[in-house]
C-alpha cells in the first residue's frame, strides 16, 4: 500500500482536517525562506491536536542537528526530513539519536539518484529539486532504484494515481498540491487521498493476481498440510508489511553492516585471471561474512521478522550446517531457542558445525530417516513445525519450499547482487559478462543473479552438483537430471524415478546434497534466463584445491563447484571480459572430509 | 448419494488406513477383506511415497518397506481392481502430490475409475492448490476429499462449502502417529463445519484404542485409525489380517456401546 505525506500544515484547521483524513504523515516546515514556515511554539501546538497515528516530519534546510534534536526530544517531530546539503555524518548524527531520517534527493540528477542509494538515512524523498510542485521531469528512472522512496514533486489528484503505477512508491508527499490561494485546501486535501487510496485497492488486486501462491512460471505455489496454511499466510503478511518498512530495514541494515560485515568484497583474483589466460575474475566474498557464508543474510533478516511477529523459538533443516550455524548465531544474538535438524551423515561429515551449533546454543537433532541427509533434515524441520506453530518460525535456508520463502530468501539474498552490482561498476565501468554460483537449493546463487536479472548481456550460470557424473546414479544435478514434480511444499525440477518416489541423491558436498532446486532456478532455466551446468566432485575438489594455491583461499566445497566452472569458462573467453565468481562460504569445515577424498586421515 | 456418502449414511463410520505393499500386497488384500468382514465402513488405502512429510514414525516406516519390496502404483491399481470383486465399501487413496502428478492426473484418475477407487486423500495438497488434482478426479467421479486442522480457524468455512465425499478433521497438531490424549477441540471443528454443509466430518490422527475411536466418532461422523493399525501389521506381519480383524471388531463394538 502506498503511506501519504501531507506537507507544510501550519494552521489548526489544517490539523483537524488531517485527523480526518489519517495520511500517514504530516509535515511541519521549519525554514524561515519558506511561506510555510513554523516556529517551534506553533508546531508544539499544532502537534498537540495531532491524531497521535499520524507521524509528525520536521522539514530542515541545514538547520544545525541540535535544532532537530531539541524539536525530536521534545515530541513535537517524529521524522526528520532533510532538504539542504546534510552530508552522511549529518545523517548518522541524527540516526545515532534514535532519530529516524528522511533524506530527499533531486530525480533529475543521476548522480543524485546513485548518492540516493547509498544513503544512510533510513527512508529516501525523489523530488525535482527546488520549487513549487514542479513534477519530476522523468518517472521512469525511478524505476530503477533499488530501496523504498517518497514520490514528491508536483503531485496532486489529477496525476498522483499514475505516478504510483510507474515509479511504486513507498509513500507520496504533496504540499503545493493540496492549496489554493497559498493555503491547504480541504477539499483538494480529501481528493488527494482519495485518489491515493483508490489506486491502492487496485493494484493491491493485480499483486494478489500476479503473486497467486507465489507461482514462478508453472513452478512454486503452497504443497503443504493444511496445519501449515494459516502459518504460511501469516508469514506472508507480515512480511509483505516490513518489508518496506523503514525501522525493519534500519535493524536489519544495522545488523547486516556491524554484526555480519557487510558489504562483502568483490576481489579481483589476479593471479588465477593470469594463469587462466582469458576472462578477468572477481571473487564476491560471502566467505568473509561473519559465520563463514552468505547463510547469513538470510537468517538475520528472518529471525528479524519471526522476533517481530512474536515468535520466540527457530527451527531450521541444515546440510552442511553453514545454515544451522548461522541460524544459531541469530538466535543466541536475538534471545530466541534454537533447534536445528541435520541430517544424521551429514553430522558425522560436518562434525565441527555440529559443534559449533551446540556451542552457540542451539539443540541439534541428528535426523535418521530417509538418507540421512539434507532433503530428510528439510521433512524433519516441517513435521516439527507441524507440531508447534504458535511461539515457532521455520527459518529455511534456501529458496525453496512453499511461498512465501523463495520470495522472502532471495529478497534477503539479493543484498549479494545489489552489492557486486556497483562494486563491478565502480571497479571496471560495465557490468560482467557473467556470473557464475554454485546451486543445492539455490540461495546463493539467486542472490547472485538477481539484479543481473533484467541485465540481457550477463549471462548467468548456476553449477550444480554432478557429484560422480551425471551418467551415474550419484549425483545431485537436478536441473540436468531430474524431472518436474511436487515435494516439500513446491513444484520445481526433481531427481525422481519413474514413479515420483525422490531419488537418493548424492555429493561430496553436503549443502549440494538435495534432490530439488529453487523454484525460482526452474523458471529461470524454463525461460532460458539461466544456464545450469554440472560439476563433479572431481572437479570441485580440484577447484578447492587450485584456488587455496592461487589466491591463499580456502572455499567452501560447495563453493568450489562455481569455482570449478570458471576454471573453464574463462580461458575460452577474452581478456577484456569479465566473471563474477561467488565465494558462497569459507571451507575449513571441508578439510578433513577433502583430506579424506585424497586418501589421508586427519583428525579434528 | 456417492458411494462414500453412503459409507456414512444413518451410521457412525469407522474408518481403518493401511499402506499398500506392507508386508506385501497379498497381505494387503487380506487385510482389506478382514477389515471389511469385522465392520469396516471405508478404507483408506495409502500408495507409498519415498518421503511422506506428514507421517510419524510408524506410517513412514511402513512406506520404506512398502517401497523396499519394490512396490509401485501399477500393482497397487492392479491390487485394487482384483479386489473389487468382492470388496463393496467404499475405497479411497491416501498418498502425496508428486506420486500422482508424476503418474499423470489423467492416467491416475482414469485408472482410479477403473478400479473402483471412490476418492483421494493428498495431505500436501490444500484448498489453494487443490483445483490442479480436483478438476481431473471430478472427470473420473473420485471424490477428492478435504482436510481441515485445529489451525484452520476462519478457513473451515470456505475448505467445507467446496468438500466432497467426507471431511477428514485432523484432531491435533503435528504429524500422523498415536498420543495419548487429543486435546483440540473436535466439537467446535465440527460445529463450524455443519454452519457450511452437509458433507459428513471423519476425525484423524493421533486416535489409538477402541475407546478414542468411539467417543470421535461421537462428537463427528467417523473415526480414522492409521498409525495403530499399522503397528500391528509391522509386529504380526502375514498374520496380521486376523489379529487386525479383530480389531476393528473391538472398534465397532465400543462403537455400538457408546
Amino acid at each position: 500500500m502506498t503511506n501519504i505525506k501531507l506537507c507544510g500544515l501550519t494552521r489548526e484547521e489544517d490539523i483537524k482536517n488531517a485527523n480526518e483524513l489519517k495520511p500517514e504523515y504530516i509535515g511541519f516546515v521549519f525554514y524561515d525562506k519558506s511561506r510555510r514556515n513554523v516556529s517551534k511554539a506553533q508546531a508544539k501546538k499544532l502537534k498537540s491536536l495531532l491524531n497521535p497515528e499520524i507521524k509528525a516530519v520536521g522539514v530542515f534546510v541545514d538547520a544545525p542537528t541540535s535544532t532537530v534534536e531539541e524539536l525530536y526530544t521534545e515530541n513535537i517531530i517524529d521524522v526528520a526530513q532533510l532538504h539542504g546539503h546534510e552530508d552522511e555524518d549529518y545523517i548518522k548524527e541524527l540516526m545515532d539519536n534514535n532519530i529516524p531520517v528522511i533524506k530527499t534527493f533531486n530525480a533529475n540528477s543521476p548522480e543524485e539518484l546513485i548518492k540516493a542509494e547509498k544513503s544512510a538515512a533510513d527512508m529516501i524523498m525523489i523530488d525535482a529539486g527546488s520549487g513549487d510542485g514542479v513534477p519530476i521531469k522523468d518517472l521512469k528512472l525511478l524505476t530503477y532504484l533499488d530501496r523504498p522512496f517518497i514520490l514528491a514533486g508536483g503531485l496532486n489528484k489529477e496525476n498522483v494515481a499514475d505516478a504510483i503505477e510507474i515509479t511504486k512508491p513507498y509513500a507520496v508527499d504533496v504540499s503545493t498540491g493540496i492549496e489554493t490561494d497559498s493555503h491547504k485546501d480541504k477539499n483538494k486535501m480529501k481528493q488527494f487521498v482519495e485518489a491515493v487510496r483508490k489506486d491502492e485497492v487496485a493494484v493491491r488486486k493485480d499483486e494478489v493476481a500476479e503473486n497467486s501462491n507465489g507461482r514462478f512460471g508453472v513452478h512454486g505455489g503452497q504443497y503443504i498440510p493444511e496445519t501449515l496454511m494459516n502459518a504460511v499466510i501469516e508469514l506472508e503478511k507480515a512480511y509483505n508489511h516490513y518489508k518496506n518498512d523503514p525501522e525493519f530495514n534500519r535493524e536489519l541494515t544495522d545488523l547486516l553492516n556491524n554484526y555480519a560485515g557487510r558489504p562483502s568484497l568483490l576481489y579481483y583474483a589476479k593471479k588465477m585471471t593470469e594463469d587462466l589466460g582469458g576472462a578477468k575474475i572477481y571473487l564476491k566474498r560471502e566467505d568473509l561474512n561473519h559465520t563463514g557464508s552468505h547463510k547469513i543474510n538470510n537468517v538475520l533478516g528472518q529471525a528479524l521478522l519471526a522476533k517481530k511477529m512474536g515468535k520466540t523459538r527457530l527451527i531450521a533443516e541444515t546440510g552442511a550446517g553453514q545454515h544451522g550455524v548461522a541460524t544459531a548465531t541469530a538466535a543466541a544474538l536475538l534471545g530466541m531457542d534454537c533447534v536445528v535438524f541435520m541430517g544424521k551423515e551429514d553430522t558425522e561429515r560436518q562434525a565441527l558445525n555440529v559443534y559449533r551449533m551446540r556451542l552457540l546454543g542451539a539443540e541439534v537433532i541428528p535426523v535418521t530417516s530417509g538418507t540421512a541427509t539434507l532433503k530428510d533434515a528439510v521433512s524433519e524441520a516441517m513435521r516439527e513445525w507441524t507440531s508447534r506453530i504458535d511461539d515457532t518460525h521455520y527459518c529455511l535456508g534456501s529458496v525453496m519450499g512453499p511461498h512465501p520463502f523463495p520470495t522472502i530468501v532471495r529478497d534477503f539474498q539479493a543484498i549479494i547482487s545489489k552489492e557486486s552490482r556497483s562494486q563491478i561498476l565502480e571497479a571496471e565501468g560495465k557490468l560482467p559478462d557473467a556470473v557464475i554460483a554454485c546451486v543445492g537449493g539455490g540461495s546463493n546463487a539467486i542472490g547472485s543473479f538477481y539484479h543481473y536479472i533484467n541485465d540481457e548481456g550477463v549471462e548467468l550460470i548456476g553449477c550444480e552438483a554432478a557429484g560422480r557424473g551425471i551418467d551415474t546414479f550419484e549425483t545431485a544435478a537436478t536441473v540436468n537430471t531430474g524431472k518436474i514434480g511436487i515435494f516439500h511444499g513446491m513444484k520445481s525440477y526433481f531427481c525422481q524415478d519413474e514413479y515420483g518416489q525422490i531419488a537418493p541423491v548424492y555429493s561430496i558436498s553436503a549443502g549440494l546434497d538435495y534432490p530439488g532446486v529453487g523454484p525460482e532456478h526452474a523458471y529461470l532455466h524454463d525461460i532460458g534466463r539461466a544456464k545450469y551446468v554440472p560439476v563433479t566432485d572431481e572437479e570441485a575438489v580440484e577447484a578447492f584445491e587450485y584456488i587455496a594455491k592461487t589466491e591463499g583461499i580456502i572455499a567452501a566445497i560447495e563453493s568450489s563447484h562455481a569455482i570449478a566452472y570458471a576454471k573453464k569458462l574463462a580461458p575460452t573467453m577474452n581478456k577484456d571480459q569479465i566473471i563474477i565468481v561467488t565465494v558462497s562460504g569459507r571451507g575449513d569445515k571441508d578439510c578433513a572430509a577433502i583430506a579424506r577424498y585424497r586418501g589421508e586421515d586427519i583428525h579434528e | 448419494m456417492s458411494k462414500i456418502a453412503e459409507a456414512f449414511n444413518n451410521k457412525k463410520a469407522f474408518i481403518p488406513f493401511i499402506t499398500c505393499g506392507d508386508p506385501d500386497l497379498e497381505t494387503t488384500k487380506k487385510l482389506v477383506i478382514e477389515m471389511e468382514a469385522n465392520g469396516a465402513d471405508l478404507i483408506e488405502l495409502g500408495i507409498p511415497f519415498s518421503d511422506p512429510t506428514a507421517e510419524g514414525p510408524v506410517i513412514q516406516g511402513a512406506n520404506i518397506r512398502a517401497l523396499l519390496n519394490g512396490i509401485t502404483t501399477d500393482d497397487i491399481f492392479g491390487m485394487v481392481a482384483e479386489l473389487r470383486e468382492t470388496v463393496k465399501i467404499p475405497l479411497v487413496f491416501m498418498t502425496y502430490a508428486n506420486v500422482v502428478f508424476s503418474y499423470g492426473k489423467d492416467r491416475f484418475f482414469a485408472n482410479c475409475k477403473n478400479a473402483g477407487i471412490d476418492g483421494i486423500i493428498l495431505p500436501d495438497v490444500p484448498f489453494e492448490e487443490k483445483a490442479e488434482f480436483e478438476v481431473v478426479a471430478m472427470e473420473y467421479d473420485v471424490d477428492f476429499i478435504s482436510m481441515i486442522a485445529p489451525t484452520s480457524k476462519e478457513r473451515i468455512d470456505m475448505i467445507a462449502k467446496e468438500a466432497k465425499g467426507f471431511i477428514y478433521v485432523v484432531s491435533s497438531l503435528g504429524v500422523t502417529g498415536t498420543r495419548a490424549e487429543i486435546n483440540s477441540n473436535i466439537k467446535d471443528l465440527v460445529e463450524r463445519v455443519r454452519k457450511n454443509t452437509d458433507v459428513p466430518c471423519a476425525v484423524g490422527f493421533g486416535i489409538s484404542n477402541p475407546k478414542q475411536a468411539a467417543t470421535m466418532a461421537g462428537i463427528s461422523d467417523g473415526a480414522i485409525v492409521g498409525s495403530a493399525i499399522v503397528r500391528m501389521i509391522e509386529k504380526y506381519g502375514k498374520d496380521s489380517p486376523k489379529e487386525v480383524g479383530r480389531f476393528v471388531k473391538d472398534i465397532k463394538e465400543a462403537y455400538h456401546a457408546s
